[in-house]
């Protein structure tokens, strides 16, 4: 693997750990950590594995509660076999680390996986363990709770004008 | 406008690690690996002597009152966490042996916050990102506290012994040989 490959790898994982703990200095932690371990088992250079290695650090660093979707799904939600199309926002990407922080961890993973990584529901429900239906109403909740979040600072924005 | 999918990947792909962060984490090796020559090794010291001394260019004394807390917020957050250790051992030697990937020499400190103690094992953490160790000991009454270590290098320039407490954690911060110590308690 070349260097510039193996820093592409090892900044989707410092991206993904980012995503799950929402702080720089213990998402370089978890990757550290995961990185080691990658290391010491002689395990592949490949990204599936590192992020495996990931989050298996982080559920045992917050005793296997924060990733389980533990929000029970509304009745009167109706989840498409399909995800939708995100709606637009007017937004400055610096303002989103504040929204970001709204979303529980599995939120903001499943939404990272989706949109950053390009993975679909089907591959983010075989690498999560949650099932497809979850999955999508995962990504529906992050976006509604990040809109939600949005909209709220910009009407507070127009209020002081 | 954009759509929010796009600002998250966005958000995401504007952090990435520094050329610092990088180099540590590249530098770690597989154990069954071969010995780096004696030529590599003078390469990556003179690679990590030039990164060092950039970085002692970089800080700036103001920089040491703020570096003191998030040093000991990191101690804090670890010991808090309460991981469990990779690596037992009763004796800092022990310890050292089988913690091969740090890249200074654990030491035991010449003097510490408690009287009576015994090492309980180790594990590897990061103190600003960089490697480091951080051992578990155990006082005569039992109760736990947590020794970290790692190599004072120019970065951490200006670190002077402190103590402060830490989402109710006391932490102690001093430099002894080379070595930065942080005890939480």
């Amino acid at each position: 693997m070349s260097q510039a490959e193996l820093t592409t790898l090892l900044n989707q994982g410092y991206r993904y750990a980012l995503a799950l703990v929402h702080d720089k200095h213990q998402a370089e932690d978890i990757l550290q950590d995961a990185w080691l371990g990658v290391l010491q088992a002689n395990g592949p250079h490949q990204k599936a594995y590192l992020f495996k290695a990931i989050r298996s650090r982080y559920l045992n660093q917050n005793k296997r509660a924060q990733l389980v979707p533990m929000v029970p799904l509304d009745p009167n939600e109706t989840i498409n076999d399909e995800t939708q199309p995100p709606e637009d926002i007017l937004l400055e990407i610096d303002e989103l680390e504040a929204h970001l922080e709204v979303l529980r961890p599995v939120e903001r993973e499943t939404l990272f996986l989706f949109a950053v990584e390009g993975y679909t529901a089907e591959e983010i429900s075989q690498f999560s363990g949650n099932p497809r239906g979850t999955v999508l109403s995962l990504i529906h909740r992050a976006r509604q709770k990040l809109k939600s979040s949005i909209s709220s600072q910009q009407e507070v924005k127009h209020g002081e004008y | 406008m954009a759509n929010i999918d796009t600002s998250v990947k966005k958000y995401y792909q504007e952090h990435a690690l520094s050329n610092e962060q990088l180099n540590r984490l590249m530098n770690f090796h597989r154990p069954s690996r071969k010995q780096l020559s004696k030529s590599s090794w003078v390469a990556l010291f003179g690679l990590a002597a030039s990164f060092v001394l950039m970085i002692g260019l970089f800080w700036s004394g103001q920089f040491q009152s703020s570096l003191s807390q998030s040093v000991a917020r990191e101690i804090a957050m670890n010991h808090i966490k309460q991981m469990e250790i990779e690596y037992k051992g009763n004796k800092i030697a022990e310890l050292a042996q089988q913690m091969k990937q740090l890249d200074f020499q654990l030491h035991r400190p010449g003097e510490l916050p408690i009287s009576e103690f015994r090492l309980v094992g180790a594990r590897y953490c990061s103190i600003q990102g960089q490697i480091a160790a951080q051992i578990k000991i155990k006082d005569a009454d039992n109760r736990l506290y947590t020794l970290f270590q790692t190599q004072f290098r120019e970065s951490l320039q200006g670190l002077t012994q402190a103590e402060l407490i830490v989402d109710g954690v006391k932490v102690t911060i001093w430099n002894e040989g080379g070595v930065l110590f942080g005890f939480a308690q």
